[in-house]
């Protein structure tokens, strides 16, 4: 069975041929092993299709048939290539096209680093850069394990790095190593960080020194680092959690006019190209303005969701200007709202919980003012050495 | 000749062996009435659009039909597409 691609890549043609035996054409075409297809006989008139390369013996063929044979229609690449042969423009961009491809790829195109910080990417872009894991450089013949042990021995703060090749993307997998807690040695109590009721104590080491209830203030002892035994006084690192309820107060203020710098001045674009990991700069080498805003942009091409190793990243500076926003009682309002869900965002990132509100919100003349006082459940043991000159004096 | 290939036959139906295993058979597979692919054909006895006949080991193969193609035919293949509406044995 003919395949599409095979026969366009080696070229077809479609045939019609007149008078004559038409089966003994084809029988003869069998026996010579020529593939026909798309065979229709239609009163004294046969259409078939043939290897442009086959028609040759075909035609010899209905010669001895006492058949006519010519050509209807041809198909594929060589005559593709024969009907544009004086477009040299266009051949020559399609075999560049051919041999950026058998070129390219053998080679990185991308690298992409997973997991831990950007700060630690770099890190481990700036060690793996010399070692061949860098867009153009060629893919690695002898795997990558060579690599990957060297790059470990340059990075002691990665725990894990593994390097995997999709096609002609390195993705570099990477776990950033943990530091274990510092080991406590002096003995430690722990003190109250706040006012407040206590809730909850749950102690892990030292003698707990308040119960549930209990009202303290800040600075007064909570769990001690000293615990007294029948012969002797041993000295602890206190440890555990004093949950209470502690009262905190929030004040927000909104001007309703202000004086801002606002980057709505002139523009100036600087472009750049990039190529493989090189970066050409599409603009002059004049001195930059010094108080612009930079405002980076890359405009990254992708294909199904993959970055190309090609693309143009624009960094933009904007001059300030200084302009008066005016806002009226309802935008401040907004933005009040706006940082207190901040500010409670920021309390629950610190494991505290706000068990109620109450908020007031003021008008005054040139600004709006949020006072919100909220009743919060938190921790507030905090360590306190309990002797300063312990490791000296024993 | 004919006794040795009748023979072989013989032998393939008693030992319970898929036909065609010891000696060359036609095979023919027909996708609904649309599509029949004929394996172990020698010879293109007749082709037009209502009719096509195909030379076998066993005899010929006749398909009837209407606006028939011949699809492919290569050195013991043949395809026919259109409206088959019979295959016979003749």
């Amino acid at each position: 069975m003919p395949t599409a691609w095979v026969d366009w890549a080696a070229g077809w043609v479609e045939w019609q041929a007149e008078g004559g035996a038409a089966d003994r054409l084809l029988n003869i075409a069998r026996e010579q092993k020529i593939t026909v297809w798309r065979i229709r006989q239609r009163d004294i008139q046969l259409h078939a299709c043939c290897r442009a390369r086959r028609y040759g013996g075909l035609r010899r063929a209905a010669r001895r048939c006492g058949m006519r044979m010519r050509v209807v229609r041809r198909h594929g690449l060589p005559f593709f290539l024969f009907r544009h042969r004086h477009r040299t423009g266009l051949l020559a961009g399609i075999a560049l096209s051919l041999l950026l491809i058998w070129q390219l790829s053998g080679r990185i195109w991308i690298t992409q680093v997973q997991g831990g910080t950007d700060e630690l990417a770099g890190q481990v872009m700036q060690v793996l850069r010399p070692l061949g894991i860098r867009p153009g450089a060629p893919l690695p013949r002898e795997g990558t394990e060579q690599i990957r042990l060297e790059a470990m021995e340059q990075l002691p703060q990665v725990s894990f790095l593994s390097i995997v090749f999709s096609g002609c993307r390195a993705q570099v997998i990477v776990r950033p190593r943990e530091t274990p807690p510092p080991i406590d040695t002096l003995p430690v109590h722990l003190i109250a960080a706040a006012d407040g009721v206590v809730r909850r104590v749950v102690v892990g080491s030292g003698t707990p020194l308040v119960s549930p209830g209990d009202a303290v203030r800040a600075g007064d002892l909570l769990i001690s680092g000293i615990r007294e035994e029948p012969h002797a006084t041993r000295l602890l690192t206190a440890r555990g959690e004093v949950w209470a309820e502690t009262r905190r107060t929030y004040r927000f203020t909104v001007p309703l006019r202000e004086r801002q710098l606002v980057p709505e001045g002139e523009t100036i674009y600087l472009p750049q190209l990039y190529v493989f990991g090189l970066t050409i700069p599409l603009y002059g080498s004049g001195a930059l303005p010094p108080d612009y805003v930079v405002d980076r942009r890359e405009a990254e091409l992708t294909a199904r969701g993959r970055q190309l190793p090609v693309g143009i990243r624009c960094v933009r500076l904007r001059q300030p200007v200084e302009r008066t926003v005016l806002r009226t009682e309802e935008q401040a309002g907004q933005m009040l709202r706006r940082q207190w869900s901040e500010q409670c965002a920021a309390l629950q990132r610190e494991k505290i919980t706000v068990l109620h509100t109450r908020k007031q919100l003021d008008t005054q003349e040139q600004a709006v003012c949020l006072t919100v006082e909220c009743a919060c459940l938190e921790n507030i043991a905090a360590p306190a050495q309990v002797l300063k000159n312990f490791g000296k004096n024993s | 000749m004919k006794r040795g290939k009748a023979g072989l036959r013989r032998f393939e139906k008693q030992a319970a062996l898929p036909a065609g295993f010891l000696q060359p058979a036609a095979r023919i597979e027909l996708c609904e009435r649309q599509q029949a692919i004929l394996e172990g054909c020698s010879a293109l006895l007749c082709c037009g659009e209502e009719e096509i006949t195909l030379k076998t080991a066993r005899g010929a193969v006749r398909i009837r039909g209407a606006g028939l193609l011949l699809q492919v035919l290569a050195e013991t293949e043949a395809v026919v597409t259109g409206e088959i509406l019979s295959v016979e044995f003749v």
